[in-house]
């Protein structure tokens, strides 16, 4: 019985998994990028060095970012002092055209089709939104969108940024 | 006497509490006979010459042990489970004997069994649930039994009980004599049902096996011809799965293929959407392949599709009206069995569009296709049959009838095979010996060898590369291949190829890749210059065409899943030796960042999604993280 159970165990020994690595961005430097916006200016993150900014990746098939742009586009003006920017990441910009027919906000919209930024933060799904401080550093980092509880969350961590 | 005392108490209170272990006396003697019972049932339902039919576990659509028993999992080192079982609770039964003898010793051995056993049985009954898709009654009752031991020797004080090494000792050995004793009777009850046919190299026949699937590219002259004239008029009395009395009718109009005037027929209700019914029909191909002389297939459409089907409720299966319509049209065209194998090979993309391109593969007139899509005449084949499935009483797909014998999902077509051999006239030993031609096959996992090359050369129609073994690992930022690496993640299409370009090589175009991982060469069959949404040659996954999740690193998408080092998956490979295609780290091929494409899913790509057609174009060459990866070529 012992060898049998010995020997089951062995039969089902896990395969061994890579070791963990440590890529949290909250208190690291947030990756510079340099992208063009849709009007074709270019957007440097670093040119925003001294102002809080708030980076969101949103792509035209994502449900939730219907609901978050136009939050996000509606708390803008409140705080003035903040840099919002929504980075697109379609690989074809006649979609991410589609989608601005349908959904209506007023943010800096900065394309990334080759997916530079996207790979530099490492998001896995959308959306992703990142919060930097004065110095670069990332602050929080929000995956996803919930109608119900909005941006409260966000606000809060721009006020204490501000103070 | 404080000595006497300590020594008497437990003593007085264990002969109160032996009525447990009374109790476990004729629990034990039940499982050791459901254990002989279970074993012979796994022997005759694979080795045997008669398939006995296992009374107390009638087959419906979640209940069926005749699957569960013989699936890959009823086996441990190569023994039936049941058998294993059977040697443990006889030696349970020798442990009580002692211990009701006075030697109390042995109660805390039979606990730690018994927990042990338990939450084995809770894995099995997962496996059967999950993986398998249905549970076993016997098997449920023998899950009992090993609940039941740890329960009632608990009861018995077995947790105030101290146990010796010469304890432990005995019981190792009690065991190692009852599982020899038990496993040399069950080696020579298989022996005495397989007669020679157990002589059978396994390995010869499935490496012919693999040998047949490489040659498996449809090519256009050897497209199959459904045979001239109408379906043989047959008839015969079965009973149906509500127990009626049935009549169960072949029509002039039926796809057929064989001999129509064999005694033995195979009548077959599907649904060209459904899963099973892509699995039976593979092993029916099989049959068909070594009984085509001696036997008539007839198919009757039962999609599982309301707009044909008015008794189905749910809308599940959305597109297996279209299929159905468009095999009826490939019927009109003697095209209905090679329509049938490309649609249920292509089973995950059976749009409209798609019909009508595999009407167009298998040699169809378009413009005649296209008419017969539009008229109602076709609609009202389907709704006959239908009707005539739900006169059967039929409750899922696929349903088989051999004769009069009904036959589920999950049968085999060695299981089928007997049947026929039997009909045919073959007495047990000889239709044993034949049936067992068309065994499972069991993908067992081979070690990979320590000097395995870091390449492997394919070479298939007009592509001639090398490739990478195993995913590249990086070292001081070249790529590099070998077992036990760690595949490189968060890798960008720029970064993947520059590591390849160090190693003097280049990333795989998505051609090479998907031929690779196919078995088969790609083509793009609607000249879009991506290959994986056109037409499966080959394998769906790296090692067949069904889905199995033991095999490579895939659907492990909680928290706590990494992507696993190289070579970790040994059943993750090609027929070629390419390993983990499928799975662990999604991979970055193409020749320009315009083409660059991410296939094979990663360690937390759902289920049977993980396979080497799936190709991942959402984000730019840039996108990286924790599930990008890449191999190279050259």
């Amino acid at each position: 019985m012992l060898f049998l159970l010995f020997a089951s165990f062995l039969s089902l020994a896990a395969p061994e998994m890579i070791p963990e690595e440590d890529v949290e961005l909250t208190g690291r430097s947030a990756p510079d990028f340099s992208l063009k916006t849709l009007d074709g200016n270019e957007f440097r993150l670093s040119d925003h060095r001294g102002q809080v900014v708030v980076l969101s990746f949103w792509a035209s098939w994502c449900g939730p970012c219907r609901f978050e742009l136009p939050e996000l586009s509606r708390i803008k003006p409140l705080y003035p002092n903040t840099k919002f920017i929504a980075v697109n990441v379609d690989r074809e910009r006649s979609e991410a055209e589609r989608f601005l027919k349908r959904v209506q906000f007023d943010l800096p919209i900065v394309w990334d089709n080759q997916a530079m930024a996207l790979g530099e933060y490492s998001v896995v799904s959308m959306p992703t939104m990142f919060l930097i401080d004065k110095n670069g550093t990332v602050q929080y980092v929000k995956v996803g969108y919930s109608r119900q509880k909005k941006l409260a969350e966000l606000e809060s961590k721009i006020k204490e940024l501000q103070q | 006497m404080s000595d006497v005392e300590n020594f008497e108490t437990p003593d007085a209170s264990s002969n109160k509490n032996n009525i447990w272990l009374y109790i476990l006396v004729p629990i034990l003697m039940f499982g050791v006979g459901v254990g002989m019972l279970m074993t012979s049932h796994h022997e005759e339902q694979l080795y045997g010459g008669e398939q006995t039919q296992l009374v107390g576990c009638e087959a419906s659509a979640e209940v069926n042990c005749d699957v569960v028993n013989t699936s890959s999992y009823s086996e441990f080192l190569s023994v039936p489970i049941a058998t294993w079982g059977a040697a443990t609770y006889l030696t349970l039964l020798l442990c009580l004997f002692w211990v009701l003898q006075g030697k109390r010793e042995y109660l805390k051995g039979m606990f730690w069994i018994g927990v042990l056993s338990a939450v084995y049985s809770g894995f099995l009954f997962y496996i059967s649930k999950v993986e398998i898709g249905y549970v076993c009654l016997w098997c449920m009752r023998l899950y009992a039994v090993n609940l039941a031991i740890p329960i009632l020797t608990a009861l018995a004080g077995a947790l105030n009980a101290t146990i010796s090494k010469t304890a432990i000792q005995r019981l190792a050995l009690s065991f190692f004599i009852f599982a020899g004793v038990s496993i040399l009777g069950q080696q020579s009850y298989r022996s005495s049902l397989l007669g020679d046919a157990g002589k059978i190299d396994l390995d010869k026949k499935i490496a012919e096996n693999q040998e047949a699937s490489e040659s498996e590219i449809p090519k256009k002259e050897e497209i199959f011809t459904d045979p001239e004239g109408a379906a043989p008029a047959l008839s015969f009395t079965i009973q149906t799965e509500d127990k009626n009395e049935a009549i169960l009718k072949t029509s002039p109009d039926d796809p057929w293929k064989g001999n129509p005037n064999a005694k033995i027929a195979i009548i077959e209700f599907a649904d060209l959407e459904c899963g099973y019914c892509k699995r039976a029909a593979s092993q029916l191909s099989k049959l068909y392949e070594a009984y085509k002389n001696d036997i008539v297939v007839i198919f009757k459409h039962y999609p599982l599709d309301p707009r044909c089907n008015p008794g189905v409720k749910n809308r599940k299966h959305r597109k297996a009206c279209d299929a159905s319509l468009a095999a009826t049209c490939a019927q009109e065209q003697r095209r209905f069995w090679a329509f049938h194998d490309l649609t249920f090979k292509n089973q995950h993309a059976i749009e409209k569009e798609n019909l009508r391109l595999y009407a167009e593969k298998v040699g169809m007139d378009l413009k005649q296709y296209d008419d017969c899509m539009s008229t109602g005449r076709t609609k009202r084949k389907l709704l006959a049959d239908t009707k005539q499935g739900k006169d059967l009483d039929i409750h899922g797909t696929p349903r088989i009838w051999i004769n009069d014998k009904l036959y589920r999902s999950g049968s085999s077509a060695q299981q089928m095979a007997l049947f026929i051999e039997r009909t045919l006239g073959k007495d047990a030993k000889e239709a044993a010996k034949n049936s067992f031609k068309l065994r499972p096959e069991r993908s067992q996992a081979k070690p990979i060898p320590e000097d395995i090359a870091p390449t492997q050369t394919i070479s298939m129609s007009e592509l001639a590369f090398e490739i990478q073994t195993f995913e590249a690992g990086l070292k001081d930022g070249v790529a590099v291949s070998g077992k036990h690496v760690i595949p490189a993640t968060r890798m960008s299409w720029f970064a993947a190829k520059d590591a390849c370009e160090k190693a003097n090589m280049r990333l795989c175009t998505e051609q090479e890749w998907l031929s690779a991982c196919q078995g088969a060469y790609a083509q793009d069959d609607d000249s879009d210059a991506s290959f994986a949404d056109d037409l499966v040659e080959g394998t769906s996954y790296p090692y067949g065409d069904f889905y199995n999740p033991n095999l490579c690193w895939t659907a492990k998408d909680r928290s706590k899943f990494r992507p696993v080092y190289t070579g970790e998956m040994p059943g993750c490979v090609t027929p070629q030796g390419v390993y983990d295609l499928a799975g662990n780290v999604e991979e970055w091929v193409g020749d320009t960042p315009e083409n660059a494409v991410l296939m094979g899913g990663a360690y937390d790509t759902p289920k049977e999604k993980a396979r080497c057609y799936r190709a991942n174009n959402t984000f730019g060459p840039g996108y990286s993280n924790k599930r990008t990866g890449f191999r190279c070529c050259k």
